[in-house]
């Protein structure tokens, strides 16, 4: 089974499709059963892109089944064409536009086939009407023509169809003639023949008409890629269908040769034997001999009085009687199609002309007798001395310029079985569709047919007897001449619409421009449109963009490279500055040096002075209180700031009492006594009282200095029983804390010293509360020894306290050994700060001065 | 050497610390896992410590031996449930769910240490430092300088009076106008502080950075003996080892 062709994109698809394969269009149009369109109208009645269609797509396109199709259309569609016989193979499920389209495909072969074929006629005999039968029966009898094989589809083009069997006609004519000269002249007449008003030629012409337009159309489809202008392929066209009519002398039938004997003889009556002219003509040649001969005046122009009405004037009543009487009925496109192929038909017609006169020039015969008589005369072929014509003739030149207007484009030149042909394939036509099928349009063309033949009728008539010329009056023109004529306004806008709109690239549109679309756009796939993604960026643009890329840039680098010269320059330092102060104090303890001067009398402390003066007071044995509330990580300096206090009262014979309200204290104080008080018996033998820890802060603190007993209730075992410290010396004395002789706190926090100081102090009553503190305390603990009354009696400030104190003593301790160390490293210390003062100070200068240098220069 | 013998312990023990003396100085070189096993140590060591302390510090002496010698302890019974009911209530803090039940002991270690610091503070450092700021000037060593039982004459009144008591009092408002941060709002202008204000808060700026100067310097001083101390006795016991001296 065929292909089916998308009449989107024209690729193939099987024929069970409905849709595009390829460009999804749908193949099947929704067409209803009861199709408004006539598509099994003849060809003659459809419009001509339908035709072109059909005949485009006859090999693809199988027949309906021969019960649906009728019966005169199935018996040539089985006999002509070899791919139409397939049609047995046609699905029942063939859609019924395909059908339609199928059914009426043979009639447009019909006008085709009836020269090339003959055989598919015995097969339908009784269903085919005599007429047509008889035409097939001496169509076979003519036989052996070149066409009668011929297939269907390789004539595509009916001009040429006709051209050739023209050709053979003149060719049989020429056997038998032996007056060349005769047939120049019909040919000659052939441009006038539409005058005369015969049946033959008014139905060829007619036939013709609607032909070239369809072949028009047909060519500027095929020819629209070459050609985008297609009104100008139009014009070429027709053109070329005006140019194949214009054939030689010898190619015009026999009735054509006839009328133009009548008019060379009209002419050339001199030298013509009276006995070669038809009758009718003799009649005219003799009762208009003087008019011919008469001699040429000189002013007189032939062409001014005979070829103007023949050409010219057919042109200009064409383009301005038809616009007004354009039929309602009539689709639009059929006359503008077919009214700008006259127009562009008409345009050729002096041109043909023109053309003809050259042949005529060209043919010895002709031009001799011609020239001989009358060398005056013109040669144009339509040159006819309207004195030596019939007064119908002239009068229907002149009357009818519509119909000689069309007749260039008439394959004309046939004979009378060529003619019966043409009146047959009219004839047909009307066996074909009855008028109830034909559209309003049709019918009213048909009729309008019908008159025309009356006319020819008639002019027949009037050759037969010269004598009763009717005159045509030019109302009386027929109204399908009319109908059929171009609206010229209506053609120039057609014109910009097919010049300025989008041409089909495919489908029975295809190469025409300007028409309506086969489906709404929307439904169209095409590429979308590619848009350009270049941004249109300013200059400024860049600029800002390729400032911020360089701050995007900048922000992700890293500076890891500077910063480690950076680091390694500070730990450089740094370890420069540790190994300074390092070697600084380890010199000292390595070479145990005591070369630096202790603190001179004048810089002891006061609170020192007054620590050691409220100590050195004591004369009997006092109980003294020792609160070791420092972390173990300041132990040594706390132990050295204690040593010399410690020492002091051990040697003033004081009884000592340790508490601490850290928990580490009692270890602390037990270290310290014992490291620091090797030389002291007391501390060796542990007569002191280690009170331990109380727990609580300063709550304890206060419980404690209102009631020690309970605050610490411990018990010691002493030999085999188990006593309480309270009970045992030296605190068999002590009930509060206001009964020790001193109370000393040994501490590096000052939060500590301050809460002894207020939980305490206040209720011991006048015994003096001392501290030994850290360096680190000082600043914070110092104003409680400033106050009046001084709420610290006494306090020993780190080694320099300890040394200060030691000073006052006598006595060397720790604080002596460990002096010049901490000298030495104090004053490498207070070196490398001043050092770095000034370093950070110059620095700071010479960035200073940087800048205003650098604006300076600029 | 019997190691039982306290002077084997004691020797053991400065082993023990010559060891970490030298781990805990590694760390002028950088952080270093000897350093965090020497912390480690250390804090584990502390709060066991810590927790004998307690021990034997305060629960024996303050609840268990009141208990056991119940009947002839000094501590009444009334006095004893307290203590051991606020236990039991400090005790329920171990669990989440019945954790409220030691707020009531809470509250009362928070309130009563609260109310004795506040009441420590106020007469033990407001009172006594507002009734000393009247003597700032020394009034009575001026006297004694201008009736001639101090010897100084001018100068010594000079320096008690401008240096000492001057300082201290412009010292003591400066700083205190420097945490007064009231400024007066202009329209569409920024606040700034009276220029008066300002310039007596620069000054007391001045002081508080020489008192925080004194106080890194008091904790210089405080490292670097600490340092020296652990120099000389790692010497000590270098020179105790290695020459047998001691």
């Amino acid at each position: 089974m065929a292909d089916i062709n998308c009449p989107m994109c024209g690729e193939s698809n099987p024929p069970e499709l409905e849709v595009c394969q390829h460009c999804q269009a749908r193949l099947k149009p929704l067409v209803p059963e009861d199709n408004e369109f006539p598509l099994d109208l003849p060809e003659e009645e459809l419009p001509d892109w339908l035709s072109s269609l059909r005949e485009d797509e006859l090999p693809e396109i199988q027949p309906r089944p021969d019960d649906e199709t009728l019966d005169w259309m199935a018996s040539t569609d089985a006999a002509s064409d070899p791919t139409l016989n397939q049609s047995s193979e046609i699905p029942e499920d063939d859609p019924e536009w395909l059908s339609n389209l199928r059914a009426a495909e043979p009639e447009i072969q019909l006008p085709q086939k009836d020269y090339d074929t003959s055989p598919p006629i015995s097969n339908q005999d009784q269903d085919d009407p005599d007429w047509l039968l008889e035409l097939r029966q001496r169509q076979e009898q003519e036989g052996g023509s070149s066409e009668t094989g011929k297939p269907a589809e390789d004539t595509g083009d009916f001009m040429e169809r006709i051209q050739d069997l023209q050709d053979n006609e003149v060719e049989a004519a020429g056997e038998t003639s032996d007056q060349p000269e005769e047939a120049v002249l019909a040919s000659l007449d052939a441009e006038d023949q539409p005058a005369e008003p015969s049946e033959d030629t008014s139905r060829d012409w007619l036939a013709g008409l609607s032909d070239e337009a369809q072949d028009l159309f047909q060519e500027s489809a095929q020819s629209a890629e070459e050609s985008p202008d297609w009104l100008a392929e139009l014009g070429d066209s027709a053109s070329e269908t005006i140019q194949e009519p214009a054939q030689p002398a010898e190619e015009s039938p026999d009735w054509l040769g006839d009328l133009a004997d009548s008019a060379s003889e009209t002419i050339q009556e001199p030298a013509q034997p009276a006995e070669e002219s038809p009758e009718w003509l003799a009649e005219l040649g003799d009762s208009t001999p003087e008019t011919i001969q008469e001699p040429v005046q000189p002013g007189y122009e032939p062409f001014v009085e005979i070829q103007q009405p023949v050409a010219e004037d057919s042109i200009s009543s064409l383009l301005e009687e038809t616009p007004a009487e354009t039929t309602e009925d009539t689709p639009d496109w059929l006359p503008q199609a077919e009214s700008s192929a006259e127009k562009t038909v008409l345009g050729q017609v002096v041109a043909r002309q023109e053309e003809i006169d050259a042949l005529l020039e060209d043919q010895p015969k002709a031009s001799q007798g011609v020239d001989a008589e009358s060398p005056d005369l013109p040669k144009k072929p339509g040159f006819v001395d309207t004195g030596s014509l019939p007064s119908w003739l002239v009068d229907l030149k002149r009357s009818e310029p519509s119909i000689p207007s069309v007749t260039p484009q008439t394959p004309a030149l046939v004979s009378e079985e060529d003619s019966s042909k043409f009146s047959f394939q009219s004839d047909e036509t009307e066996i074909g569709l009855t008028p109830a099928e034909l559209p309003s349009w049709l019918s009213e063309e048909t009729l309008i047919t019908e008159e025309a033949d009356e006319l020819i009728y008639e002019a027949e008539e009037s050759e037969a007897s010269p004598e009763i010329t009717p005159e045509i009056a030019p109302a009386d023109l027929p109204t399908w001449v009319e109908t059929m004529r171009p609206d010229v306004q209506e053609i120039s806008a057609t014109d910009e619409d097919a010049q300025t709109g989008a041409q089909e690239t495919a489908g029975p549109l295809s190469g025409l421009r300007g028409v309506l679309p086969a489906e709404p756009e929307i439904v169209r796939f095409t590429k979308p449109p590619l848009y350009s993604i270049k941004l249109d960026v300013t200059e400024n643009q860049n600029v800002n963009a390729a400032l911020f890329e360089e701050l995007i840039a900048s922000e992700s680098e890293t500076l890891t490279p500077k910063r480690q010269i950076e680091a390694l320059s500070q730990r450089i330092l740094r370890l420069a500055i540790a190994s300074l102060l390092f070697l600084s104090v380890l010199v000292p303890v390595l070479t145990e040096s005591t070369s630096v001067a202790s603190p001179s009398a004048a810089t002891i402390p006061p609170e020192t002075q007054q620590f050691f003066s409220l100590v050195n007071e004591f004369t009997s044995e006092i109980s003294v209180l020792i609160a070791f509330d420092y972390q173990p990580g300041l132990s040594g300096e706390m132990n050295t700031a204690a040593a010399a206090v410690i020492d002091h009262l051990l040697l003033k014979g004081a009884q000592i009492a340790t508490i601490s309200t850290s928990p580490t204290g009692p270890a602390l104080a037990a270290n310290s006594l014992a490291t620091t008080q090797p030389s002291h018996d007391y501390i060796t033998q542990k007569l002191y009282r280690n009170l331990g820890f109380i727990a609580g802060g300063t709550s304890a603190l206060r419980n404690l200095a209102d009631n020690p007993r309970e605050a610490v209730p411990i018990n010691v075992l002493e030999g085999e029983e188990l006593r309480s410290v309270w009970d045992m010396p030296p605190l068999q004395e002590i009930h509060t804390l206001h009964d020790f002789s001193l109370i000393t706190v040994i501490t590096d926090d000052p939060n500590t010293a301050r809460a002894w100081i207020e939980q305490v102090q206040p209720t011991l009553d006048g015994t003096p509360l001392t501290l030994i503190i850290s360096a680190q305390a000082e600043p914070l603990v110092r104003p409680y020894f400033e106050t009046s009354p001084k709420q610290v009696e006494g306090i020993v400030t780190g080694i320099l306290g300890a040394a200060s104190y030691e000073l006052l003593t006598g006595r060397t301790n720790l604080a002596r050994a460990q002096w010049d160390a901490f000298s030495m490293g104090l004053g490498i210390t207070v070196i490398v700060i001043l050092a770095g003062g000034f370093a950070s100070l110059a620095t700071s200068i010479l960035s200073q001065r940087q800048p205003k240098r650098s604006e300076i220069q600029k | 050497m019997n190691l039982l013998d306290a002077d084997a312990i004691e020797l053991l023990g400065s082993i023990i610390a010559f060891v970490f003396t030298l781990i805990v100085l590694l760390y002028a070189f950088g952080d270093n896992p000897l350093f965090r096993l020497a912390i480690h140590i250390f804090i584990g060591v502390a709060a066991g410590y810590a927790g004998g302390v307690a021990w034997h510090a305060v629960i024996q002496p303050h609840l268990v031996q009141p208990l056991l010698n119940l009947g002839n302890s000094q501590t009444s019974f009334t006095e004893l449930s307290l203590r051991l009911l606020l236990v039991a209530l400090m005790l329920t803090k171990i669990s989440p769910r019945i954790a409220t039940l030691g707020n009531p002991a809470t509250a009362y270690l928070v309130g009563i240490g609260a109310a004795t610091a506040i009441g420590g503070a106020i007469q033990g450092t407001i009172l006594p430092f507002t009734s000393g700021s009247g003597g700032i000037f020394q009034v009575e060593a001026i006297q004694s300088v201008l009736s001639g039982a101090t010897p100084g004459g001018i100068v010594a009144v000079f320096e008690l009076v401008l240096v000492d008591g001057t300082v201290i009092l412009i010292g003591t408002i400066a700083t205190l106008i420097y945490f007064n941060f009231g400024a007066r709002s202009l329209p569409n202008q920024t606040p700034e502080r009276n220029r008066i204000i300002a310039s007596i808060a620069w000054l007391g700026q001045v002081f508080i950075a020489i008192t925080f100067g004194v106080l890194f310097a008091g904790v210089y001083i405080a490292s670097l003996n600490a340092m020296i101390e652990r120099l000389f006795f790692l010497w000590n016991l270098l020179t105790t080892f290695l020459l047998g001296s001691g």
